[in-house]
């Protein structure tokens, strides 16, 4: 642990080694003094003047910025300096309200995602804009097709360019964050750009990968790439940058050349004042007592793992990144937690999970806080006094004025800053966020503190205020454990540091030590993992893959295994079932509900939903019993252009309820169905007007039993299959069904696939009405109700899922006919109509949760 | 330890005590909780103007049993959504909780047995519905129409359409039911006392506080060591003793229900949560601007039918009323620019 170290990454700690040869006065566009070949081209994009404001906030003022063909530009600020809302202008995600971007010399000028991709300015994000639920093959695609381009036909060459682990027909869920981070850069520079963006691309990356990740980007800009590089990691900076860009406050603060600058300078410049890099002197515990105390802990990903902290000590886990120590924290309390044992002051904690390690005494906050960790939407108050026990009142009361009370202390000695108590917590800044939940276990005095990526997206300022919290921490006797990515962190404050490796610990660093040791240590540990086994999903057997592939169409074979059953049942019990004119009855029967589930499945895959159908249908035989009472061409003349309006204005109305007004779709639908029922109520208060009766002959003509609309119906439902899962169309929709933001991120129009589904939904609606209409004869304001619950069954049935992206069109057709097959078959039974509805409630039931569980079993989750 | 304390985010400027105050004020009752008020102001001014006939005594008292009943239903689906589902089956269980008061309730019958037992029924209905929710995780919207096509169909074979011989609620039942103080109903006033109960377990105790936060994020919940699933099936249980209790009373306010007594509240809850501003995604909720919203909602409707409209045009203007209240709560949340920003957002052009 103390032995001579080989010559360090620098680092921040270390930095005074480095000789300044050449900085340029901050705020000068600087001219370099031996021009190279990327200082003599022209730049490949260019931000002049840029100015962006959002309410109350100022994010870029006046910004200058480009960045030239072969060069690696880098952006560094802290957090909230407007990094981000710089790319994302670039990028066309979000437009400037003054100022101009030029890309490859055309302007971008207000334009798309979509026309940036086009003018050859692509970017990688930080959390990727990958779809998850598809492959890496389709994920590319997706790309591609969004700015009118086909992929690129052999895949595994373009992996095999990049040197990436994966095979083009790996999910991407299955891939590790790391391979993911990969899999985002490799495709945004397989679309060969004139410019390049990475936003913090090795953020997720172990030091073996950032490596790969570097040599690529390398490449890059030796094809004359220009690359954008936003990093917070300084050294990774200087290795790579030409030119090193700093931002704060929106204000672009200087501009230096060459790799020579120093590490504090541009600290200085991103905190904007010489900040103290100090941590806390931290004073030894003398205390040979274990507070927490763990004996070979085990579960998925980790263990077994023995380690100790003592009252009053900082430890530290440090590792490459996914080597178990996340896990290890959340096994400690509990979370997937196999074998092994937890002691606080020599108890035992039960396996009661999270829960009864608080009980024990075990307090964990998590640095991932939008995920676990802050409640949003509630008030930074509640999110502080969260975990507040008897104190907050007598018989488990939460009394006010002493909520206030504790939060107004801690705030103070924590220095959270809010506009009130009662803000929302979400409004808070990074710092301030976590201050709020670093106020839990100050609050509630756990005996063991367990903190996860403590300084996780918080600046530089905050940073101190949280090292001087668990220094205090520890100084009142906590016994404090803290997981960080950030070994300069770990080095400035830990007493002990922990090193994991494949799951395991393989070091324990004891006394003062320096961010290279830490690091040094968990890269040369001998159990290190270099196969990325958790990054790449195993090869799995013949029969696992083919189960895998049929539980995608597991719902299909389910309804028609159901089908045959019902049908050979009744078949069986009752003789009219098979005959011809039962099997054509049932099949006019099932149309309507078989092209409103079509319709309903179609909004689903673009995560809609419309309530509003029956109502919908009603109001289409309503309409049809006044314009067609007869199949004259004048009636039809008058009808269709009615009818094409009618589902255009529905599905409009919704288009802008759900999509401009953001409300819930369940409600706007809801309000939707009222209006349209109201104006049929309105049309026909009682049921009256003739509807052609040729038009129930018409659809009942056919071949053999099977009547011509279902003809149609099927070819309809195969093309709208194909069309799904063969053509780009199709996959754009599951795409933007599955994860709509990244969807919009490379360049597809989310609300405009929306505003389709919706609109398609109420087109579906109105054909059923039509086809409803040819049934009933009369114009009646009531006949479609019955159809909304039906539809949802049916299409629910058929593996629509409210989040989008998944379900088909075969699948709800065969749902419908299912649910058509069981009103048939039930008279013929005679079994009354309400055991019927009992039926159907648990075959929904029943067929939903063996769809979720074989989802799950498939997506290993 | 000693050092100043530094941060970032919003800049802290000493106010007068009146501004924080008034800062407080306005993060806690956010805007979205104010269109139901606002709503039902609007409806008073058109009410007194068109149709005053409606605030008289009579009307009153009808207006208040029904928004006293929708109320009460209403807090059991504002339960659901405080978890981040929607409840379905709502309109199945009022009419499986009024169809046993009638079924058992016949004359010589022990109320006090009758109705506690009819509140387990939909108690036990509602758990159902949250561990399929909960545990299983199945989508709320699947699960819950299954279980009202079970409930009702089952209520049917059970006990037919008009639940018994007679089809009628306990006499006693009726009596309470109906019975008015000030013209105000007596299920108004339950849903008033109930809802004072269920705002102060929600705001006012450390369990019902846990109700919010595992509905704003259930993962951070589990990570903080609140025992999830028991506050998810405890809130389940609490949403079916609500839609009991609301079951019961219009069991006992219409007399003689049967098994379609509930149908309208199916949707007519949701509406009540929307206007009232609840967040579908989970979390925070306010009782009395729900309450607020059931009123609205009942004195649109009496307004509407005594100003002469045909049901129809009523039921138009109640579908308008619902957009123009939520699109209010939406345009309160993010302004006029907000709402330019998300459709330029959906139309995938850049946000201005």
């Amino acid at each position: 642990m103390t032995s001579k170290l080989t010559p360090p990454p620098p680092s921040r700690r270390t930095q005074g080694e480095h000789v300044v040869e050449k900085i340029v006065d901050a705020g000068t566009p600087q001219v370099s003094a031996e021009p190279t070949k990327a200082d003599l081209a022209e730049p490949a994009v260019v931000l002049s003047g840029v100015s962006k404001s959002y309410p109350g906030v100022k994010a870029l003022s006046d910004v200058n910025f480009d960045c030239r063909p072969g060069e690696v530009h880098a952006l560094v600020g802290e957090n909230g300096s407007g990094k981000s809302t710089l790319i994302k202008i670039a990028s066309g995600v979000i437009t400037h309200d003054t100022g101009e971007v030029t890309i490859g010399g055309h302007s971008l000028a207000g334009g798309t995602v979509r026309r940036a991709r086009k003018l050859g300015l692509v970017t990688a994000y930080q959390d990727t804009s990958l779809v998850e639920e598809l492959t890496v093959a389709d994920n590319i695609a997706l790309s591609f097709n969004a700015v009118g381009e086909r992929r690129p036909a052999d895949l595994d060459r373009l992996l095999a360019r990049y040197d990436l682990p994966f095979k083009p027909t790996d999910l991407v869920g299955a891939l590790g964050p790391g391979a993911r981070q990969l899999l985002e850069v490799a495709r945004a520079m397989s679309h060969q750009p004139r410019v390049l963006m990475l936003d913090e691309p090795t953020a997720a990356l172990d030091m073996q990968y950032a490596a790969h990740l570097e040599g690529l980007i390398r490449q890059s800009r030796d094809e004359g790439v220009a690359i954008v590089y936003v990093s917070h990691r300084l050294e990774e900076v200087r290795r790579l940058a030409d030119r090193i860009t700093v931002l704060r406050d929106g204000i672009i603060q200087g501009t230096y050349s060459g790799r020579d600058w120093k590490v504090d300078d541009i600290v200085e410049l991103m905190v904007g004042a010489p900040t103290d890099l100090e941590f806390p002197t931290r004073t030894k515990p003398h205390t040979d007592s274990n507070r927490l105390e763990v004996k070979d802990l085990g579960g998925q990903g980790y263990g077994p793992v023995s380690i100790n902290v003592r009252p009053g000590e900082i430890v530290g886990v440090a590792g490459a990144e996914g080597n178990g120590q996340r896990a290890l924290l959340r096994g400690l309390i509990g979370e997937k937690r196999s074998s092994g044992e937890v002691l606080v002051d020599g108890r035992s904690v039960g396996r009661g999970g999270p829960a009864a390690a608080l009980d024990a005494g075990i307090s964990f906050q998590s640095g991932d806080r939008a995920v676990e960790s802050v409640y949003g939407d509630l008030s930074v108050m509640e999110n502080a006094t969260a975990q507040l026990g008897p104190e907050s009142g007598p018989f488990g009361l939460a009394l006010p004025g002493r909520l206030r009370e504790a939060f107004g202390k801690v705030s103070k000695q924590l220095g959270i800053v809010a506009a009130s108590p009662y803000q929302p917590i979400s409004g808070l800044s990074g710092g301030n966020q976590q201050k709020a939940v670093l106020a839990r276990p100050a609050l509630r005095r756990p005996k063991v503190l367990i903190v996860d990526e403590p300084t996780q997206g918080v600046d530089a300022r905050a940073r101190m205020d949280i090292y001087r919290v668990l220094s205090g921490a520890a100084d009142e006797g906590m016994a404090v454990l803290v997981n960080s990515s950030d070994s300069a962190e770990l080095a400035g404050m830990c007493d002990r540091v922990y090193v994991m490796s494949r799951g395991t610990v393989v070091q324990e660093i004891v006394g003062p030590t320096t961010e290279t040791e830490i690091v040094r240590s968990f890269v040369s540990a001998a159990g290190v993992d270099e196969s990325h086994a958790d990054q790449v999903p195993r090869d799995a057997g013949l029969v696992s893959r083919l189960m895998t592939r049929a539980s995608s169409h597991f719902p299909i074979f389910v309804l028609v295994i159901l089908m045959a059953i019902v049908a050979g049942y009744a078949g069986s019990k009752s003789e009219i079932f098979w005959t011809w004119p039962n099997l054509a009855n049932m099949l006019i029967l099932s149309l309507p509900l078989a092209f409103v589930a079509l319709g309903q499945q179609f909004t689903m895959l673009s995560r809609g939903f419309d309530l509003s159908i029956g109502s919908t249908m009603s109001l289409t035989v309503v309409l049809v019993s006044m314009t067609l009472p007869d199949l004259s061409p004048g009636s039809l003349l008058a009808t269709v252009p009615l009818l094409l309006l009618t589902a255009a204005a529905i599905g409009g109305f919704n288009a802008i309820l759900i999509g401009w007004l953001k409300i819930n779709a369940v409600v706007a639908t809801i309000a939707t169905t009222g209006i349209v029922q109201g104006i049929a109520i309105i049309l026909r208060p009682t049921p009256s007007g003739v509807i052609a009766p040729d038009l129930g002959t018409a659809v009942s003509l056919g071949v053999a039993f099977v009547p011509a609309p279902f003809i149609v119906l099927v070819v309809l439902t195969i093309a709208l299959e194909l069309w799904l899962y063969r053509s780009r169309m199709g996959l754009a929709v599951r795409g933007a069904g599955f994860n709509p933001e990244a969807s919009r991120r490379i360049g597809r129009g989310v609300g405009t696939i929306r505003a389709v589904g919706l609109l398609v939904a109420a087109f579906g609606a109105v054909v059923a009405g039509l086809l409803l209409a040819s049934q009933t004869g009369i114009g009646s304001n009531a006949v479609g109700a019955t159809y909304s619950l039906p539809a949802f069954a049916a299409v629910f049935l058929g593996g629509a899922v409210m989040t989008g992206g998944r379900g088909s069109f075969v699948g709800a057709v065969l749902g419908a006919v299912f649910l058509s097959l069981l009103d048939n078959v039930t008279p013929l039974l005679n079994i009354p109509n309400a055991t019927e509805q009992v039926i159907y409630g648990v075959i929904l039931l029943v067929a939903v949760s063996g769809y979720t569980v074989a989802q799950r079993i498939r997506t290993r989750r | 330890m000693t050092t100043g304390v530094t941060g970032n985010g919003p800049t802290h400027m000493p106010q007068p005590a009146v501004q924080n105050r008034l800062t407080d004020l306005k993060y806690r009752f956010p805007a979205r909780y104010l269109a139901s008020w606002g709503a039902l102001l609007v409806l008073l001014v058109f009410a007194v103007v068109v149709a005053p006939a409606s605030l008289g005594g009579n009307s009153v008292r009808v207006v208040s049993a029904l928004a006293g009943i929708l109320a009460l239903a209403a807090m059991g689906q504002m339960l659901v959504v405080m978890l981040g589902a929607i409840d379905l089956s709502v309109s199945a269980v009022l009419a499986a909780a009024a169809g046993f008061v009638v079924h058992y309730g016949v004359p010589g019958a022990n109320l006090w047995l009758v109705i506690p037992a009819a509140l387990g029924v939909s108690l036990v209905v509602s758990v159902v519905n949250g561990f399929f929710i909960c545990v299983l995780r199945l989508n709320s919207i699947i699960v819950t129409l299954s279980t009202y096509g079970i409930v009702t169909g089952g209520m049917l074979l059970w006990t037919g359409v008009s639940f018994s011989l007679s089809g009628e609620a306990p006499e006693q039942l009726q009596q309470v039911s109906q019975w008015s103080v000030l013209n105000i109903n007596t299920c108004f006033l339950v849903a008033l006392i109930v809802g004072l109960i269920v705002a102060a377990v929600l705001s006012y105790t450390r369990a019902g506080r846990r109700v919010a936060q595992v509905g704003s994020n259930p993962r951070a919940a589990t990570a903080l060591g609140v025992r999830v699933t028991l506050v998810q099936m405890s809130t389940f249980a609490a949403v079916g003793l609500l839609y009991g209790i609301a079951g019961v009373f219009l069991a006992g306010f219409i007399g003689t229900p049967d098994i379609s007594i509930g149908a309208p509240y199916q949707l007519a809850t949701v509406t009540a949560a929307a206007i009232a501003g609840l967040a579908f995604s989970g979390g925070p909720t306010s009782v009395a601007s729900l309450l607020v919203s059931c009123v609205f909602l009942q004195l649109l409707d009496q307004a509407l039918v005594v100003a002469g409209f045909s049901t129809g045009a009523r039921i138009v203007i109640q579908g308008f009323a619902l957009v123009v209240a939520v699109a209010a709560i939406t345009i309160s949340q993010y302004g006029i620019a907000g709402i330019k920003r998300i459709a330029a957002l959906q139309l995938g052009r850049p946000v201005k």
